[in-house]
């Protein structure tokens, strides 16, 4: 009985002793990130059956356990994710952010200080200073959209170098899961039961939440206790004890965008920003696709919409020397970029033609290929049908495009000849679904329709009160027994899917060139095989490429190179206008010539000189415009028979100041976003564009900070050290062990009665 | 019952006091900068129309700049053409002095130096420059001298162009006058047609201008009245050279009266002798250089041959008719410039207000209010405060101080 107490009473004092040691661990780690709170678990013992019961035996410790939720940890990790992708992006956006809209290094003073060069040249056309002065500005102007696309382009850089450190830590966390899920698998099967290693667990939950920070991680665990991570849209990333390596590769599409692939047992799968969506890498790439590059754009498109609208108006114009205008800026061009898996040898080029169509998008066109066009031929003369009572004969043709009502008849008799008249006069309507009329008629007994789009041709006849007799009709097209459906591609058009980026509309394209969204596209080379990609970047290097041409100031086209006059010897009653060059560019090769008008009454003139196609007679309106080799000009008043007006070069012409004043309302007119915004609103748009991205990222990621720390609060609520509890344990456990120090003591005075009985 | 991490509750507490300092060092910063909005993130609307109103203002700027410099070059204008307004005023007496009947051919001779040195001096003032060294009259080609003294008068070398210069987002304002219009193209004689003395003639007979009486039956066909004395009467006939035909013949001849036909009349006075007669012709232009070098031949021309009175006078006459004519194209044009700087100076009223209209949009769209920002500094202030001293407070409590 006493050897059962001291037995009682040692179990006491090592499950005291266990339960400081636990705390003591507790104590100890109160700081360590990721580690969670350990608790020791005591059970009786199992009693002894004797005669009287059941008495019991002490204390077993059955087994350390770790405060720990695992769905907790999870929302934590899915919360710290979400958080570090807003982070991620908002840390980059905020960087540009800061650069546009600042008054010393912004676009906008820039612009303003050109355009109010160009007013200072409208005022003293032939003054070397105010030219010197707006070469000086074009300079300042073409550096400060240099600087601002510089500041893009370090950026980029920026993503992908942090993308190749992201990636390594990827890789050192992933292969460190890897590594802990053998140790876990090992240590909790070799013998020890239901015992779990508490701190490694601890630790591999921690590189998770690691992981979350870098990329939106799915985490499914194994039965066997080992954790099975998923990137994004399931590629896998850890399984079991081996892990994959990501890989920072150059972008097959855009070698100025690196790529991660995922380096599987196979060939390596392209990881798209979708996949990595959560997470900083996350945020970087969806900064560089939906911030970066954008913006970009929008710079490019503002430099390329002012170089080509200051161009066009600057040749139309005379300098100081006498000459026609020549390009003042040059801006980088569109770009079309083949893809480096491409197969084929072709090249594309694109060109602007209509600034304000344009947009800030990206394009990607897919070469999809030669149309292998479906042929429905028809063979046996079309017998015609006699409708009933109350039936209507509706005959549709239906492709992948859309669907055409041929006729819809709904009494007398189909013939054939009304089936060919339906196709004659449906043309259009037929080719818009991409159906042709290929050989044949109807009544001639062969008809072949062939579909442009590589889709069978389905025919319906529909009847919309009964089904009698249209059987023949139906077989006659389509999928009947007397037809044939034959595949062919002599002669088909190409095809090609064009992807809009911003907003990823597909368009449809039958060839080359075309042109969508005021971006020309031409095949300038070499064929595309089917499956060729193509990146087109209408504007992206529209910044960078901008440079100013001219250095002389004698260079600047302020003048009109014609001039008007009025004979001395005309009645007082008429005046000319001075006369404006017909706009757009490029000049008419006859502009300079002289004209002369010659007025052969009040009411109508003659014109003569060298491109005017001198016609006689015109009919004069006062105040109308009158165009000939290029130019406008306006006589008002009361003209007399005998008046002369001339028209020509404006020879010497140093103080006229046309041109330049055309030059300068540039600045207001509304060029871009479809003639609804000037340079200047089109830059403002960019910032508030920006801005809003900053913001939404600045606020939403404040809303996800606290969200990921009510999380925390509720995990750490269940699993975290608090050092009151473990300093209360302590004097717990301590009372505890002298409790049982004093269970041993009070058996040895038992024992010690024993003993002095038997003296 | 709800746990608290230790671990938790210091950095919760820590990034607390971040956030505080954080609210506190941006709210400084506003005030430090003076701009509400740091960044566009921090208003993206705003900060986009705060740009389209800085290029507002700073168009409003140009426009002002733009303006000044019209109003520069239309006062030179304006002064230079006050100087020829003198100038014609004094050329105007000069040939009126020579109408004095008690002038002999030397006195006419030095009104005609007087004149020829007017000449040279309105060829200077038509030849004026702006600051800059450009022609004011020379239309488009203001690097070259606009008038050439030529023995007829002068020879214009500009063109008709007219400078215009963008005073407002839908003004253009013209800032340059041509010398054509200003003193070539300027209608002679009565402006419709111009009479004069036929070179033959003797007698001491002289004509007037004349005046349209009927617009339309003015035909701009060349005319003359020939008379011829007979027996003491003294008859004329009106004849349309340009058509060759004859008006009327025989009318009788009374000294000073009304001679009339297609819709013009004219009146010859004094004495014609037999075979002298009058011209008409359509009213064409002539510079004033031109006028002034006639009437200095004219003066210079001696009055001993007969008939040469009413030649000189006649001639003079019409001189003086041209100078008017002139002077009337000089105040039009002096009054639109006059004209022109006053708009100027309504439109640089207007752009002053525009400036400040501008100016109150920017500070409420961009600036910052000082009151508010300054309140809500001390309220910052205050959190942090309370904030760190919670912390210090809070972290403080551990049972292993009593233990």
């Amino acid at each position: 009985m006493t050897s059962s107490i001291f037995g009682i009473g040692i179990s006491g004092l090592s499950a005291a002793q266990a339960g400081l040691l636990t705390a003591g661990h507790n104590i100890s780690n109160v700081n360590t990130q990721g580690y969670n709170r350990q608790e020791v678990v005591q059970t009786p013992a199992l009693p002894q059956y004797t005669g009287g019961g059941f008495f019991g035996r002490g204390v077993d410790v059955s087994e350390v356990r770790r405060a720990y939720d695992a769905l907790l940890e999870a929302q934590s990790w899915q919360a710290q994710a979400t958080a570090s992708h807003l982070d991620g992006f908002s840390k980059q956006i905020n960087r540009i952010d800061g650069v546009l809209a600042n008054p010393e290094v912004g676009l906008s003073p820039a612009l303003t200080a050109f355009f109010g060069s160009v007013h200072d040249v409208a005022a003293n056309p032939s003054d070397a200073a105010a030219r010197q002065g707006l070469l000086s500005q074009a300079q300042a102007l073409t550096g400060r959209f240099h600087q601002i696309d510089n500041q893009f382009e370090a950026q980029r850089n920026d993503v992908n170098s942090s993308m190749v450190a992201m990636v390594g830590q990827i890789n050192s966390i992933s292969s460190q899961i890897a590594d802990l899920n053998g140790q876990i698998v090992r240590l909790s099967s070799s013998g020890t039961g239901q015992q779990l290693p508490n701190d490694l667990l601890d630790k591999r939950d921690q590189l998770v939440s690691n992981l979350s920070k870098l990329v939106q991680a799915h985490v499914v665990r194994q039965d066997s206790g080992s954790y099975n991570v998923f990137l994004g849209s399931g590629q896998p990333l850890v399984l079991k004890d081996g892990a994959s390596l990501l890989k920072v590769v150059v972008g097959d599409e855009d070698p100025h965008k690196q790529q991660v692939v995922l380096q599987g047992a196979g060939t390596a799968i392209k990881m798209r920003a979708t996949d990595l969506a959560g997470g900083q890498l996350g945020g970087l790439l969806q900064f560089r696709d939906d911030a970066l590059d954008p913006a970009q754009n929008a710079l490019g498109r503002i430099a390329m919409a002012l170089a080509a609208s200051f161009n066009d108006q600057h040749k139309l114009g005379q300098d100081l020397s006498g000459r026609m205008g020549g390009n003042l800026f040059a801006a980088g061009t569109s770009q079309v970029l083949a893809n480096g898996l491409n197969t084929g040898s072709a090249l594309f080029g694109a060109t602007i033609t209509d600034y304000a169509a344009l947009t800030t998008s990206d394009y990607r066109m897919k070469y999809v290929g030669t149309f292998s066009a479906a042929t429905t031929s028809v063979s046996g003369a079309f017998t015609g049908i006699t409708l009933g009572a109350g039936e209507t004969y509706a005959m549709n043709i239906t492709t992948s495009l859309g669907t055409v009502n041929l006729f819809t008849q709904t009494n007398g008799v189909v013939t054939a000849a009304d089936i060919d008249q339906a196709l004659s006069t449906n043309t259009a309507a037929l080719a818009a679904i991409g159906v042709v009329q290929t050989a044949g008629s109807a009544a001639l007994g062969t008809l072949v329709l062939s579909d442009a789009a590589g889709n069978d041709i389905t025919t319906t006849v529909a009847n919309a009160t009964g089904a009698g007799g249209f059987a023949a009709v139906n077989s006659s097209f389509g999928s009947g027994s007397n037809s044939t459906a034959t595949r062919g591609t002599a002669g088909s058009p190409v095809h090609y899917d064009l992807t809009r980026l911003s907003d990823n509309t597909v368009t449809t394209l039958n060839g080359m060139p075309q042109t969508i969204d005021g971006v020309t596209l031409t095949l300038s080379s070499g064929t595309p095989a089917a499956g060729d990609s193509f990146l087109i970047q209408p504007t992206r290097i529209g910044a960078s490429g901008m440079a100013v041409l001219i250095s002389d100031i004698n260079r600047i086209a302020a003048a009109a190179p014609i001039r008007s006059s009025a004979s001395l010897n005309n009645s007082p009653g008429a005046t000319i206008s001075s006369g404006a060059v017909n706009t757009p560019g490029p000049a008419n090769a006859n502009l300079q010539n002289p004209v002369t008008i010659t007025f052969t009454s009040g009411a109508a003139f003659n014109v003569s000189g060298s491109g005017s196609g001198n016609p006689v007679g015109v009919a004069y309106t006062a105040g109308g415009n009158i165009s000939y080799n290029g130019w406008t000009v306006q006589i008002s008043g009361s003209p007399a028979a005998g008046d002369v007006f001339t028209i020509g070069p404006n020879t010497g012409g140093v103080g006229d100041n046309r041109n330049v004043l055309a030059l300068a309302a540039l600045q207001s007119k509304a060029m871009l976003v479809g003639g609804n915004a000037s340079l200047q609103s089109a830059y403002a748009q960019l910032v508030s564009e920006v801005g809003n991205q900053a913001q939404e990222a600045n606020v939403t990621g404040a809303a996800q900070n606290s969200l990921l720390a009510g999380v925390e609060e509720a995990r750490q609520s269940a699993s975290a050290v608090n050092l009151d509890e473990e300093a209360a344990n302590l004097m717990r456990y301590q009372q505890a062990y002298q409790a049982s120090g004093k269970i041993i003591a009070m058996a040895g005075q038992l024992f010690d009665t024993i003993l002095q009985l038997g003296r | 019952m709800m746990r608290i991490g230790t671990k938790f509750l210091f950095d919760q507490g820590m990034m607390e006091m971040q956030r505080q300092q954080a609210s506190v060092a941006r709210t400084q910063q506003q005030i430090s900068s003076g701009r509400r909005v740091l960044t566009p993130a921090d208003d993206p609307i705003a900060a986009a129309e705060t740009l389209r109103t800085a290029q507002a203002q700073d168009m409003n700027t140009q426009y002002e700049r733009n303006q000044t410099s019209a109003k520069n070059r239309l006062s030179i204008t304006e002064g230079t053409l006050t100087t020829i307004t003198d100038l014609y005023q004094q050329i105007r007496t000069s040939l009126i002095q020579t109408g004095n009947g008690s002038y002999a051919d030397q006195d006419r001779g030095a009104v005609a130096s007087a004149l020829l040195s007017n000449y040279q001096e309105l060829i200077g003032l038509a030849n004026a420059t702006d600051g800059g060294g450009n022609y004011l009259f020379a239309g488009n080609l203001e690097k070259s001298t606009p008038f050439s003294a030529t023995a007829a008068g002068a020879v214009y070398n500009g063109d008709q162009g007219q400078r215009l210069l963008q005073v407002a987002d839908s003004r253009q304002i013209a800032v340059g006058d041509n010398g054509s219009a200003l003193f070539e193209r300027i209608g002679t004689g009565n402006g419709v047609f111009v009479t004069a003395v036929a070179s033959g003639n003797s007698g001491s007979a002289g004509i007037d201008l004349g005046v349209v009486t009927n617009p339309a039956a003015v035909t701009g066909h060349n005319y003359r009245i020939a008379f011829s004395v007979a027996a003491g009467v003294t008859t004329y006939d009106v004849t349309d050279t340009t058509a060759a035909t004859t008006l009327s013949a025989g009318n009788a001849y009374t000294d000073g009266a009304a001679i009339s036909f297609d819709g013009m009349r004219v009146a010859v006075s004094a004495l014609p002798n037999n075979g002298d007669a009058f011209t008409l012709g359509p009213s064409t232009h002539q510079s004033i250089f031109a006028t002034l070098a006639n009437a200095i031949t004219l003066l210079q021309t001696s009055t001993a041959t007969p008939g040469a009175h009413p030649k000189l006078n006649v001639g003079l006459m019409q001189s003086l008719a041209n100078l008017d004519n002139a002077f009337e194209t000089l105040q039009t044009t002096h009054t639109e410039v006059g004209t022109r700087l006053a708009e100027l100076d309504t439109l640089s009223a207007v752009n002053a207000d525009m400036k400040v209209i501008y100016g109150e949009q920017q500070s409420r769209q961009g600036a910052v209010d000082y009151a508010s920002a300054i309140s809500d500094l001390t309220l910052g202030q205050m959190a942090l405060t309370a904030a760190q001293q919670s912390y210090a407070k809070v972290t403080k409590l551990t049972l292993f101080d009593f233990i």
